[in-house]
């Protein structure tokens, strides 16, 4: 179980997140709000990426703001970034390799990459640079799953495919929450962050305003937009 | 009367004769006292970068050289010498140091400069505004008092210059190889570099028309990490009779491994290596020709008591090695040149010598020097130590065996002929 | 007697001159490539050791320049001390990799105390320039700024004659040696699992998934200060018995590695080894040939290849 309390990161000056506490536990939860709402510096902040200015980031009741950047994976959270960030000369397997060398994945269940992506078997050998968008994504996922980390943070993994791969990665994204794990996730359109998340956390200027199931999230947004 | 009166006079006149004649000999017993403190004498010398190669000592060999003068000599005018000694490092760097010498310093003589880019630089500034007593120790080249300052009055120079270096080197080359044909030069690319190789040109095809120089090369010079490899190829490639390089400090090092390595010293009958005897011995190949400046400081003979025999054995033991190049051994040459000229000065004078009186003084003078006998003709010594010898490893040490001296008429430029005027009657004066 | 033997060919033969011609011309190639080994294995190594942390860590560190300098005085002195004239091939080895983990060491240090607190590549180019007056200066208080040679190992090994050409072994041994570093390298870097963790974090990968994805970044950049410092001390080491170790050949050393990452770009062996090749064979070519040219050859090189492909021949653009 995913915990966050009472967090806060300063982007300079400026409060990306203020005082937000949340939970993930057996869920899809997903963060949304406009640009600069603070979605994607919270997924950072739990994956290790930004620095924590105050408050709790416990995974199974265990605070993991000490543990290094290079540490968080082995610690069980795995990360799958905005723009995928693949290391792109490398090939397919040689991606996965590099997240599943260093990290003793002790005691958890190792996922079946092949059953879970299995269109990734044909391009194992193929330089991850010369793949489309989507294969890209999903070279991105693998990494992020290939350890079988506890808790999985997907940060606007549907944003910019064709309909079909959305369709796609939703499914997968699905299969991954059946395997038992905790999925935070961003998106900046409730369409998308509604092909897969159970739950909605609507940010906005770094606060949680709202929450609910993405029907719930939706009506009281069209409320609002009514009562203006 | 008239005899008292006259009686009286010639008293008079007597005791005024003696009198004047007590004043007379009293104003030749009253010379100018001569001060107790030390007297200082600046020392221009390279202490790093690539000159320093050639005199890794310099440093400590002026102070040796003040030691001595100290030591055996009773110092100049009675005063101990005490040496100021500063990095020449270049010729911009030379020229603020003998303003610094001159002007803070006090000091009443400067000796120095080994580069010729150092000596050009300061020798006018000396001559129109420092006038000051100078001795260059090498700055070799000919220019200085046929160009830069032709009416020298305050700047000497110990050392040989380029013509005089020439005309050893291609004397010793034809006395060792009468039959000659064809010869590769090679030297490093700079000024000296090129002045050296067109005047051995010059002067062999004066003795020797029908020579070729079959290849002629300036390789960079100083360049870190220097790689001979193709020039040495090219060498033997044109298997010449004989091979003069003129490759020192760093550059000649390198060159020496290389050509070894590749076997150079085997392809060519005879190798003429200017600077294989300066350095630590890294250079010193057997059987190889070699130029000495100042005999290494073994040069006369030590049984002879010249002051090498003295000053010689004092930097072995300081250094662990033979001075390696002339400017070691000119240090004390100028030091005596110094020396003998105030003493000289003030004898004449009765005064405390001025520096006009210093210079005017050094001119034509002789010397005992540690490299023999020699004198200021031209505002040049002429010392005799200029050889070419060949090297010979005996036990630990390299010596220089068949040493050719080239006599003084065929090295040094009568003051009424100008170089060119020189060299060209070297070949009727050698018949 | 070369007539007769012409007038005996059919015509349209080339005459037997020619065969000989071009026998001529290929030991003339060869001894350009010959001549030219030693500065190819040098300039290999030097760049490489800038390039490494260049490319894997993203910094500018010209500190490799004075551990160059460092491992040439240090080979210098000890083979002098322990060798001496008594030359034997896997002591010299021995010597050489001691002074690349002495070079290696000083590497680390370096970084670890100094370099790693320098923020920006100007910061760390004007620091780590200023470092190297710190290099020369005690280069200058423990030998002196005359140069120092140990010649032995270039000496003792003999020569080989290839088609004409007079070879000192000492090139092909400086050659391969360099050759199997770059290989080993290679193989360190494509081949193992540390090799992986390497690439990820370089320009070519993502430092920040390098770390999400469990790698290590300060154990990697120390490795890699302590590759290039090692490359660095042993390219000193193997240059050292052909020209000496003088006072001020670190700036010649920056020059080359710079100017090599320049036409080869940016972390490419390939391109390292085969710029060594281009500069070391135009600097003989034009040494023998053009000999005005011969220093600025590469630069001139260089230059061209900047015109045509403004990240290097093999390079690709980084952002950075």
């Amino acid at each position: 179980m995913l915990e966050i309390k009472d967090l806060t990161v300063f982007y300079g000056t400026e409060k990306a997140v203020r005082e937000l506490s949340m939970k993930v536990s057996g869920e899809v939860v997903c963060l949304c709000g406009r640009n600069g709402a603070g979605k994607s510096t919270v997924l950072r902040a739990v994956a290790g990426i930004v620095h924590v200015d105050s408050g709790q980031i416990l995974l199974d009741g265990k605070d993991v703001i000490p543990i290094p950047l290079h540490k968080r994976l082995e610690s069980g959270i795995g990360y799958v970034p905005e723009d995928r960030k693949l290391f792109k000369e490398m090939t397919v397997r040689e991606n996965i390799e590099v997240a599943k060398i260093g990290v003793k994945a002790s005691g958890r269940k190792e996922m079946n990459i092949d059953e879970l992506l299995p269109e990734l078997a044909s391009l194992y050998n193929r330089k991850s640079k010369l793949l489309s968008g989507g294969q890209q994504k999903l070279v991105s996922i693998a990494r992020a799953i290939a350890t079988s980390p506890n808790v999985l943070l997907f940060d606007e993994v549907l944003e910019g495919l064709a309909r079909s791969m959305m369709i796609k990665i939703s499914e997968i994204v699905t299969k991954i929450k059946a395997e038992g794990k905790d999925i935070l996730c961003a998106e900046s359109s409730l369409d998308k962050a509604g092909m897969y998340a159970d739950r909605i956390i609507w940010l906005e200027k770094g606060q949680i305003v709202a929450t609910g199931s993405p029907a719930e999230i939706k009506k009281q947004i069209s409320d609002s937009i009514r009562a203006r | 009367m008239l005899v008292k009166r006259a009686g009286s006079f010639i008293v008079c006149l007597t005791v005024a004769v003696f009198m004047m004649g007590a004043m007379v000999a009293g104003a030749a017993d009253q010379k100018a006292k001569i001060p107790t403190d030390p007297i200082k004498i600046g020392f221009v010398v390279p202490l790093s970068g690539v000159a320093a190669t050639l005199s890794p000592n310099a440093g400590i060999n002026a102070e040796l050289a003040a030691e001595y003068i100290n030591k055996y000599e009773g110092g100049i005018l009675g005063r101990q010498v005490k040496p100021i000694i500063y990095d020449e490092k270049n010729a911009q760097t030379a020229v603020e140091l003998f303003g610094k010498l001159t002007e803070d310093d006090k000091v009443e003589a400067i000796l120095g400069c080994l580069s010729s880019s150092s000596g050009l630089a300061v020798a006018p500034k000396v001559e129109a505004q420092w006038k000051i007593p100078t001795l260059l120790l090498e700055s070799t080249t000919m220019a200085l008092f046929t160009k830069v300052i032709p009416n020298a009055k305050y700047v000497y120079r110990i050392g040989p210059d380029d013509v005089m270096q020439s005309i050893a080197h291609v004397t010793a080359v034809l006395k060792d190889k009468p039959d000659v044909k064809t010869i590769a030069i090679g030297a490093p690319d700079y000024e000296w570099g090129h002045d050296v190789v067109k005047r051995f040109q010059e002067i062999m095809g004066k003795f020797k028309p029908d020579v070729k120089f079959v290849y002629t090369f300036f390789h960079p010079f100083g360049e870190a990490g220097p790689n001979f490899a193709a020039y040495i190829t090219n060498v033997m490639q044109n298997k010449p009779d004989v091979y003069v390089g003129y490759s020192w400090g760093s550059d000649g090092v390198a060159w020496h491994n290389q050509a070894e390595a590749m076997g150079l010293f085997k392809a060519v009958p005879l190798v003429f290596d200017v600077f294989s005897g300066t350095a630590k011995g890294e250079m010193a190949r057997e059987g190889v020709l070699a130029e000495t400046r100042a005999g290494n400081g073994t040069f006369p003979p030590y049984i002879l008591g010249y002051p090498n025999s003295k000053f010689t054995p004092m930097i072995v033991e300081k250094t662990g090695v033979l001075p390696t190049y002339g400017m070691d051994i000119h240090m004390l040459t100028g030091l005596l040149y110094l020396k003998k000229a105030y003493e000289k000065a003030y004898d004449l004078t009765g005064q405390y010598p001025t520096f006009e009186m210093v210079a005017k003084t050094l001119d034509g003078l002789s010397v005992v020097g540690p490299d023999g006998i020699s004198s200021m003709i031209n505002h040049q010594s002429t010392a005799p130590g200029m050889a070419v010898g060949r090297l010979h490893k005996e036990k630990e040490t390299w010596v220089m065996k068949d040493l050719i001296l080239v006599p003084d008429y065929l090295r040094i430029v009568p003051p009424w002929m100008t170089v060119e005027q020189f060299i060209d009657t070297l070949d009727k004066v050698q018949k | 007697m070369a007539q007769t033997i012409i007038n005996v060919v059919p015509e349209g033969t080339p005459p037997v001159g020619h065969i000989f011609e071009s026998q001529q011309m290929l030991s003339t190639f060869l001894s350009y490539i010959f001549n030219a080994l030693p500065m190819v294995s040098y300039i290999i190594m030097l760049s490489f050791s800038l390039n490494f942390i260049l490319y894997i860590s993203g910094r500018v560190s010209l500190t490799f320049a004075g551990i160059y300098l460092v491992g040439a005085y240090v080979t210098v002195s000890v083979g002098t001390y322990f060798l001496g004239q008594n030359f034997s091939l896997l002591s010299f080895i021995a010597i050489l990799l001691a002074v690349g983990l002495l070079g290696a060491a000083i590497s680390i240090v370096v970084y670890a105390t100094f370099e790693r607190f320098l923020k920006t590549d100007v910061h760390r180019m004007i620091a780590t320039s200023s470092l190297l007056m710190v290099f020369s200066g005690i280069i200058k208080i423990q030998w002196g700024t005359t140069p120092v040679t140990y010649s032995a190992p270039f000496l003792k090994m003999g020569i080989s004659e290839v088609l004409g050409n007079i070879v000192p072994n000492y090139y092909f041994f400086m050659f391969g040696f360099s050759l199997i570093l770059m290989l080993a390298l290679a193989y360190f870097l494509f081949r193992t699992a540390w090799g992986l963790r390497f690439r990820a974090t370089s320009l070519d990968g993502d430092r920040t998934m390098a770390q999400v994805c469990g790698v290590n970044q300060n154990i990697v950049t120390a490795i890699t200060f302590a590759i290039s410092g090692m490359l660095a001390a042993i390219a000193g080491g193997l240059y050292a018995p052909i020209a000496g170790a003088s006072y001020g050949i670190e700036g010649n050393a920056l020059l080359l590695a710079a100017l090599t990452i320049i036409v080869g770009g940016v972390g490419s062996i390939g391109g390292a080894v085969l710029t060594a090749f281009i500069i070391g064979i135009a600097r003989v070519i034009t040494a023998v040939e053009m000999p005005l040219f011969e220093l600025a050859i590469p630069f001139i090189i260089a230059s061209a290849v900047l015109v045509v492909r403004p990240y290097g021949i093999w390079g690709k653009e980084f952002k950075h």
